[in-house]
């Protein structure tokens, strides 16, 4: 059995945000006085990761998933709660620490923009103290999973999004990390680049047996990469486990696409989830399988004025969208 | 030490790369200059009783433009954005020292592009007319105190920027707190009036702060302003100055370090 190499234990982490009413009075009002509210991100989070493992860290926007990588990547200390990586607790001992994880922030940019991505990476190279060897065959893995060949030696600014984030996972690679954390690795890249990217993705933990947390909210990501996913909300774990049980539950279960006349009423059904409405349209996913179609059609034309409607599989972002409405996330 | 160092390479290098602008910097630094003489000039015409002579103020505008990059208030844009914007999370995720990581960044670049403005600007202003050109140093020994003067200076403006960059943490934008240092900087400095046309007491104030240790006191000690032996005096306060103001320095980074949230995203 490979042993855990992130273990969380009851991590909460709480911030003060000043709170303010609309309009010019209370600007003025707060220039004084400011009120202050406190709003817990994280609420008692425990999980651990084994060795080697890629778990798919999910959860709707302001859920807490940048907020726990960070903490993971001790750039934030928590409220309370314990964290080991690797050994290390994250936010004591810093400069050691980071010396065997890489991070990669999907929404900015570790590499410098005016040179070409070699440049940071010879950068990196010293500031890891990576004997010349070592980076040179590292260099040269990495050229062939990331497909860098053509790239290296252009000016990070003239680089497209795609090829820019391979150079990014390349440099957070480079120092031979024990974890990597990527976050929102794929976000604005178009369809060929992300396949491409999730290959890579998979071939690197496959060949160097690294541990990858990834967070995103792109479900292919996780399906074509995790078998784990542990699933946030509200800074709560409500789902730690296989991607499959989640899909096997909802599998077979038929998603109706209605287009009725403008109404503002909200549908509400008995035995089937809205997950989506707006004034024309809505998406209704059936409680469970066996449900009888015939009841529910009912149901909605009772309620609305039917359209047109059409009827498909659940696919996984659809099964995430209504995990997220049964959980009131 | 190895890493700062390859940090300063390749700031050094992407500052060479702007030559547009280091051509545009140097022109500004010599109008600027030709117009505080020109000033000078026809104030000295009418003036009595000044501490400096207006040959010495002459040399000494001139240099201070020459070198104005070392030791000027300007901030690295990167820098300040990546603490504005949260990018510093990607230096914090690496084993190094912000502090000395900033240190390193400031400090070359200003000599990146101190090389670039300083060298056609000592060559064309001793070249000008008699009575607005740049003299040679007082005497060799000003000279070498002027060189080692001018260096430590630079370290203390770098360590007072990375007070700044620090003050960015807690005030979440640069903005506000840039125009008061600024202006602070400037003033104390000298950089609207040369500190020794100030009244004798600004001149004794403005002695007491970090500031006039790097901006003010190379070029006199060049220009002979200040004697080799109150030169000597002042370099040892500026020993004391990058001292304390490192250490501060780091204990304020450190502190905020431990509460420092990285927002969005």
């Amino acid at each position: 059995m490979e042993e855990n190499i992130i273990t969380v234990k009851h991590i909460s982490k709480s911030f003060k945000i000043a709170k303010r009413e609309a309009g010019l009075k209370n600007a003025i009002k707060s220039f004084f006085k400011r009120k202050y509210q406190v709003i817990n991100s994280l609420e008692d989070i425990n999980f651990s990761i084994k060795e080697g493992e890629i778990v798919g860290y999910i959860g709707p926007n302001g859920a807490g998933k940048s907020t726990t990588i960070k903490i993971m990547a001790g750039i934030l200390v928590p409220t309370s709660g314990e964290c080991i990586v690797n050994g290390y607790v994250p936010w004591k001992d810093r400069k050691k620490y980071v010396k065997n994880i890489g991070v990669v922030f999907g929404q900015r940019s570790g590499l410098w923009w005016d040179v070409p991505p070699i440049d940071s990476f010879e950068l990196l190279k010293d500031i890891y103290e990576i004997p010349q060897a070592e980076y040179e065959k590292k260099l040269s893995e990495l050229k062939e999973y990331l497909n860098l060949d053509d790239i290296l030696n252009i000016p990070t600014r003239q680089l497209s999004l795609g090829q820019r984030m391979r150079c990014e996972i390349a440099s957070a690679l480079l120092h031979n990390p024990k974890v990597l954390f990527l976050d929102e690795p794929t976000i604005g890249l178009d369809a060929v680049s992300k396949l491409a990217l999730r290959k890579c993705i998979k071939q690197i933990n496959e060949k160097t047996k690294i541990t990858i947390i990834l967070t995103t909210h792109d479900m292919q990501d996780i399906e074509a990469l995790t078998k784990r996913i542990i699933l946030i909300g509200k800074g709560k774990i409500l789902y730690d486990g296989s991607l499959k049980r989640i899909k096997n539950k909802y599998n077979g279960n038929k998603k109706i696409n209605i287009k009725f006349k403008y109404t503002n009423k909200k549908i509400k059904l008995q035995n089937a989830d809205v997950i989506e409405q707006t004034e024309e349209t809505a998406s209704v996913v059936l409680k469970n399988k066996e449900e009888l179609m015939a009841n529910i059609l009912n149901e909605i034309t009772n309620q609305v004025e039917l359209v047109d409607m059409n009827i498909e599989e659940m696919s996984t972002d659809d099964i995430i969208a209504k995990l997220y409405n049964e959980l009131k996330i | 030490m190895k890493k700062y160092m390859s940090y300063f390479k390749l700031r050094f290098n992407v500052a060479l790369q702007y030559r547009a602008s280091a051509i545009a910097g140097m022109c500004t630094q010599f109008f600027w200059g030709m117009m505080q003489i020109l000033i000078y000039i026809a104030f000295y015409e009418n003036a009595s009783g000044t501490t400096i002579s207006l040959e010495q103020l002459v040399s000494y505008v001139w240099l201070r433009q020459a070198f104005y990059s070392l030791i000027n208030h300007v901030t690295d844009g990167e820098i300040k954005s990546s603490i504005e914007n949260g990018n510093i999370s990607y230096e914090m995720i690496k084993p190094i020292d912000l502090y000395w990581i900033w240190f390193s960044k400031t400090i070359s670049s200003r000599l990146a592009l101190a090389l670039l403005k300083c060298i056609p600007l000592l060559i064309i202003t001793p070249l000008l007319p008699a009575g607005i050109n740049l003299n040679g140093p007082v005497s060799f020994l000003a000279l070498v105190l002027f060189g080692f003067s001018l260096f430590v200076g630079m370290f203390i403006m770098s360590a007072i920027i990375n007070l700044f960059y620090i003050s960015i943490f807690y005030t979440m934008t640069s903005k506000g707190t840039m125009s008061i240092f600024y202006g602070v900087l400037e003033f104390f400095g000298g950089g609207f009036i040369p500190i020794a046309l100030m009244p004798s007491i600004w001149q004794k104030i403005c002695y007491l702060l970090p500031i006039s240790l790097a901006t003010d006191l190379p070029f006199r000690i060049y220009t002979g302003n200040i004697n080799v032996l109150d030169g000597l005096k002042l370099m040892s306060f500026q020993v004391v100055w990058i001292v304390v103001l490192i250490i501060l320095g780091n204990i304020l980074l450190n502190k905020i370090l431990k509460k420092v949230v990285i927002q969005g995203g």
